[in-house]
């Protein structure tokens, strides 16, 4: 009986959540990341161990996976689907930078045989990166056209696919790819300082 | 550059693109009208674009994975895990790694294979489940498969299991690097097979069969790997390791339900070792499945035959290869095949499950005929392909007759079966295999003798074919008493099935005799004797000697057999709710469903059966609210197992439509009850148990609806479908009858008509279950009140008055209580007031309290009581129970 009645809450709650993130709310994105980041982490260790052999591990498979299990657990609806990609990958940008972050502090992890994502070595990511300055850099991008950022999010950070960020923004293939077309180019020359910084506009424009 | 400048830039660049490279520069140069600024960012995109493997065309998280992953299996290295250590790697598995540990604190070295899976158990019910599941397999113990010594999880959660380490090579290796010629290949399949089917009398399911989880040691012992480790790990549950599991499991060895994501049962290891045997025989599968999609497969599966092993040998590889691995030459070896070898291969590959062998054990009896040149039944001119077609010869009595022989069918395959185990040790072998045929021939001969000139056609019948085999058991068999055993104790459940339970009798207790002399006291055997004495004796309401039995067989079966226990549990519950404990009939059954929960879990068939039992003494004791949820669970789970019609899915139907029907719930009941029906007529076109029974609980819903004539038509169809396929002395037609006779007395008005019916029922009764059986009761107030009601007071009483008598000693209220207010209306008919009001003022009260004052059977007490006071001239009574009578809504 309590089992069941949980569900139920749970379920409103997140697709209420997903609802409320939708049309902005700040507050609900920081629940709904502690909802689903265990899960991707529970999720990113199982695939990993099938996958080994593949010579690209496929992030956008493990978000996929992610929301079915959501479904499974909450009962929740596909409707949320779109709602749920972009958060997901909200949350896989979050799960990169933090660890850029800290390789850029210099820190591990406290304990060397957990086994969980945020433990991997720092060298994992590319050196070469700037990654704080790419983050700066998104933020940037997302000033400029919000869907470009979007985008940069679900392709970059979620390894989505075009066709799946089509969805989860809810525009056409087309749209898709002309905003990737930019924010790739526009990022690729704006870390390399070949394009001006953008004016901070104050007030209105 | 503004976010405003950037914007332009942005839809310039867009622009740009849909233009030929080679027009854009002279495109962009236009749609900048001289902003030196916005051209050359614009160009600057340009180039970019053009380029590959730019910053973000690698996908970091990817790279993340990847590392994690690399730097896994160094940190296991070294670990404990509860008392062993980790020491090295052994492989990769579908869903974890295995290592090779060894026990850190022992004195002598013991390795082991440790499976650590890589994903935790998330709720509290996946960690009892795992915990429920590892226990059994810990049980599983056979020399040929792999212990399951220890397990847990670890700090982190993942769970780990702890497996004797086989260092072996998967069979077919093994069997090709030593050129095992056919012979040799059957007996190491044989012995899988045992081990197969030892798992599955334990209720385990290996779920993932293949050659790779069958090694064979340096001695040459088979050993069979991760036994129920798959259904242990789903058991974690959840839509997505489901998905996942299926996509784990090579679908080269899996059956077409295992990859249609259906339920798994034994016919799936069934069909896997099939698909093993083709390949230990003509060293290829039965079909490629290499680059096809799972729906492609899946499709292929239920459609495509395979080829027989004969005409495959080889398959995609050399046959003289494939030949010469097995000592023989293409030629010799497709001719070995042909014939017997491809039967059996084939019916163990069959798509439905229903149409393999039905376990290990029956393959490998079928195998053993082969070896001992003895037909095999998979072949069409077998022993079954004959008796299916005598059922087909005589389709009336087909139902009755079809369970006969099916159950006389597979008591001789046990039997072979068990010659089969023995036949290893040779001296034996002959002996069983003379035993054997003996049991062949006895039935075959059975059948004969009851149609001697096999000419009368449709007139034999079950019972003459039982009777002939029952007599031949007790004369012909004398000598040799094992055998004798078994084919009494089974004639004796065909006769419990069919209802002759007179029959029935000196068959089950010859048997549980024989037993307890042969084997002793606490036989598994002596315990399923007991046990059927026990059911037979609860149908012919012998409720003592039935709780003795019953208790006796739960003592054998109490700690060693899980299945069993619940079982013999299930049938004290039944009695003590007969008995009209329902408290204690209630915790019986709750205690059995316990067990079965842990034995088996929840979506199992018998747990499913356990549940219902539970229902019904709950809805006797009139839980109604607790009935109906267990109803719909079981319902539930029903529906989870089989999807679509199913026998078990309408009797679910048709149990919580009843329950709804005492809710008063009619119309759902009535929906509910006309689904059932028309389930159980799709599943039985030519009628069925299961059918009458829906019938007669329609019928009453009918009846409570005001439907009498609807309700007439649908008890006499429940009624004629009973006799026919029943017979004149079934029991369960008493039950039937009475309710005709009730309708059409009550509903009709026609005592008439009714009387002649009433009869029959106790008349049916009286010689199936005896003048004490608690049944009797119901219908001997059924006789008692039409005949009152015809005028026949006289004749009424002492029927009355013995129905009574009945349901005082078994002391249930409401039904006292009618039976005295029925007898008080035979005694005002003949104006003998004094004890009609006794029984009147001592009847009413509860009526009221148990079925209020509405109810029919309470207004017929008001009414009489009415009468009475009216005929003695005690007005103010009268007047007084007249007004209950009148009040709205009492």
């Amino acid at each position: 009986m309590s089992t069941s009645s949980r569900v139920v809450e749970d379920l409103g709650d997140i697709s209420v959540l997903l609802s409320r993130w939708n049309a902005g709310d700040e507050a609900a994105e920081e629940r709904l990341l502690q909802v689903i980041y265990p899960q991707l982490r529970a999720i990113a260790a199982m695939r990993l161990d099938r996958n080994r052999r593949q010579i690209t591990l496929q992030t956008s498979d493990l978000v996929q996976e992610a929301f079915v299990k959501l479904i499974a657990q909450h009962q929740a609806d596909w409707k949320n689907r779109s709602h749920f990609f972009a958060i997901a990958a909200r949350l896989m940008r979050r799960i990169v930078m933090d660890h850029a972050r800290r390789h850029a502090r210099g820190k591990r992890g406290n304990d060397p045989t957990r086994l969980s994502i945020d433990e991997v070595p720092l060298a994992a990511l590319a050196s070469g990166v700037k990654w704080l300055d790419l983050d700066l850099a998104l933020e940037e991008l997302t000033e400029i056209d919000a869907t470009a950022g979007r985008v940069v999010e679900m392709r970059f950070f979620a390894g989505m696919t075009l066709e799946e960020s089509a969805e989860a923004l809810d525009v056409s293939r087309s749209t898709v790819v002309r905003n990737w077309r930019f924010a790739r180019a526009w990022l690729e020359r704006r870390l390399a300082e070949e394009l001006p910084a953008t004016q901070k506009v104050d007030g209105r424009a | 550059m503004t976010p405003e400048d950037w914007r332009r830039a942005k839809s310039v660049f867009e622009a740009a693109l849909a233009e030929p490279s080679e027009a854009r520069g002279a495109f962009v140069e236009a749609a900048c009208a001289g902003d030196e600024g916005l051209r050359s960012a614009v160009e600057t995109l340009l180039a970019a674009d053009g380029q590959s493997e730019l910053l973000v065309d690698r996908v970091p998280a990817d790279e993340l994975l990847r590392v994690f992953s690399e730097n896994r299996d160094l940190q296991w290295l070294g670990r404990t895990l509860g008392a062993y250590r980790i020491i090295g790697k052994l492989g990769e598995g579908g869903m974890g790694s295995v290592f090779l540990a060894e026990r850190h604190d022992a004195e002598f070295r013991k390795t082991v294979a440790v499976k650590v899976v890589r994903f935790g158990l998330e709720s509290e019910a996946g960690v009892r489940r795992f915990r429920t599941e590892r226990q059994i397999l810990a049980n599983l113990e056979h020399p040929n498969i792999a212990r399951l010594i220890d397990g847990g999880t670890t700090d982190e959660g993942l769970p780990y299991l702890v497996m004797e380490h086989v260092d072996g090579e998967p069979i077919t290796t093994y069997c090709d690097r030593r050129l095992l010629k056919l012979p040799e290949r059957l007996e190491l399949f044989g012995t899988v097979c045992d081990a197969v089917q030892h798992a599955h009398r334990n209720l385990v399911v290996h779920r993932d069969l293949k050659a790779g989880n069958i090694l064979v040691t340096d001695d040459g012992v088979p050993k069979l790997l991760d036994f129920g480790i798959a259904k242990l790990l789903e058991a974690e549950g959840g839509l997505a390791h489901t998905v996942t599991m299926t996509r784990v499991l090579t679908p080269d060895y899996a059956s077409p339900e295992q990859l249609a994501g259906r339920p798994i049962t034994t016919a799936s290891d069934v069909y896997s070792l099939g698909v093993l045997l083709y390949e230990l025989l003509a060293g290829g599968r039965p079909f490629s499945w290499r680059g096809r999609s799972t729906a492609e497969i899946e499709r292929m599966l239920l459609s495509e035959q395979p080829r027989p092993p004969s005409v495959a040998v080889g398959g995609e590889r050399d046959p003289e290869a494939v030949a010469a691995t097995r000592g023989s030459r293409p030629e010799a070896l497709r001719r070995a095949l042909s014939g017997d070898l491809d039967n059996v291969v084939l019916r163990a590959l069959r798509p439905e499950p229903e149409e393999r062998y039905g376990s290990a054990e029956q393959l490998a009896a079928d195998l053993w005929r082969y070896r001992t040149g003895l037909p095999v039944e998979a072949r069409p001119s077998g022993l079954g392909y004959r008796a299916g077609k005598f059922v087909r010869r005589h389709a009336v009595a087909s139902v009755v007759v079809a369970a006969a022989v099916v159950l006389l069918l597979s008591f001789t395959v046990v039997t072979l079966v068990q010659s089969a185990q023995i036949a290893r040790e040779r001296d034996l072998a002959r002996h069983e295999q003379a035993r054997a045929e003996e049991v062949t021939r006895f039935l075959v001969e059975s059948f004969r003798e009851a149609d001697p000139s096999r000419a009368r056609g449709a007139t034999i019948t079950a019972r003459e074919i039982l009777e002939t085999g029952a007599r031949r058991v007790q004369q012909e068999l004398a000598g040799q008493r094992e055998l004798q055993v078994v084919l009494m104790h089974t004639i004796g459940l065909v006769y419990v099935d069919l209802g002759l339970y007179p029959s029935a009798q000196p068959l089950l207790a010859g048997s549980l005799e024989l037993r307890r002399e042969l084997f002793g006291d606490d036989h598994p055997a002596v315990a399923e004797s007991f046990h059927a004495w026990g059911e037979l004796r609860l149908e012919q309401g012998e409720l003592e000697e039935a709780e003795e039995a019953a208790r006796q067989s739960l003592a054998i079966r109490r700690g060693v057999d899980p299945a069993g226990t619940a079982g013999s549990l299930h049938l004290l519950g039944r009695i003590r709710r007969v008995a009209g404990q329902r408290s204690e009939s209630i915790s019986l059954h709750e205690e059995a469903l316990e067990i079965q929960r842990q034995a088996v879990g929840e979506e199992d068939p018998a747990y499913i059966e356990g549940t219902r039992h539970l229902a019904t003494a709950v809805r006797a004791e009139g839980r109604l609210e607790w009935a109906e949820e267990l109803n719909r669970r079981a319902l539930a789970l029903q529906r989870e197992l089989f999807a679509g019609d199913h026998p078990i899915t309408a009797s679910l139907l048709d149990d919580l439509a009843v329950v709804l029907r005492e809710r008063e719930a009619f119309e759902v009941a009535d929906a509910l009850a006309r689904e059932a029906l028309s389930m159980s007529r799709r599943l039985f076109p030519e009628g069925h148990l299961t059918t009458a029974l829906v019938l007669n609980n329609l019928a009453a819903i009918s009846r409570l609806e005001g439907r009498a004539e609807e309700a007439r038509e649908l008890y006499l169809e429940g009624l004629e479908m009973r006799r026919a396929l029943l017979g004149p002395e079934h029991p369960r037609l008493a039950g039937a009858i009475y309710n005709l006779a009730l309708l059409l007395h009550r509903d009709f008005g026609s005592p008439e008509e009714a009387e002649p019916l009433y009869r029959e029922a106790v008349e049916t009764q009286r010689r199936t279950l005896g003048e004490d059986h608690p049944n009797m009761a119901f219908f001997s107030m059924g006789l008692g009140r039409v005949l009152s009601d015809l005028g026949r007071a006289e004749e009424a009483e002492p029927i009355l008055r013995r129905s009574l008598e009945s349901f005082e000693q078994r002391s249930k209220g409401r039904n006292v209580a009618s039976a005295r207010s029925a007898l008080a209306g035979a005694l005002l008919r003949q104006r003998r007031y004094g004890e009609a009001e006794q029984l009147l003022e001592a009847s009413y009260p509860v009526l009221a309290e148990s079925y209020g004052d509405d109810h029919r059977i309470t207004r017929r007490a008001l009414d009489r009581m009415v009468q009475l006071y009216r005929e003695t001239g005690r007005d103010r009574e009268a007047a007084r129970y007249r007004a209950v009578l009148e009040s709205p809504g009492s």
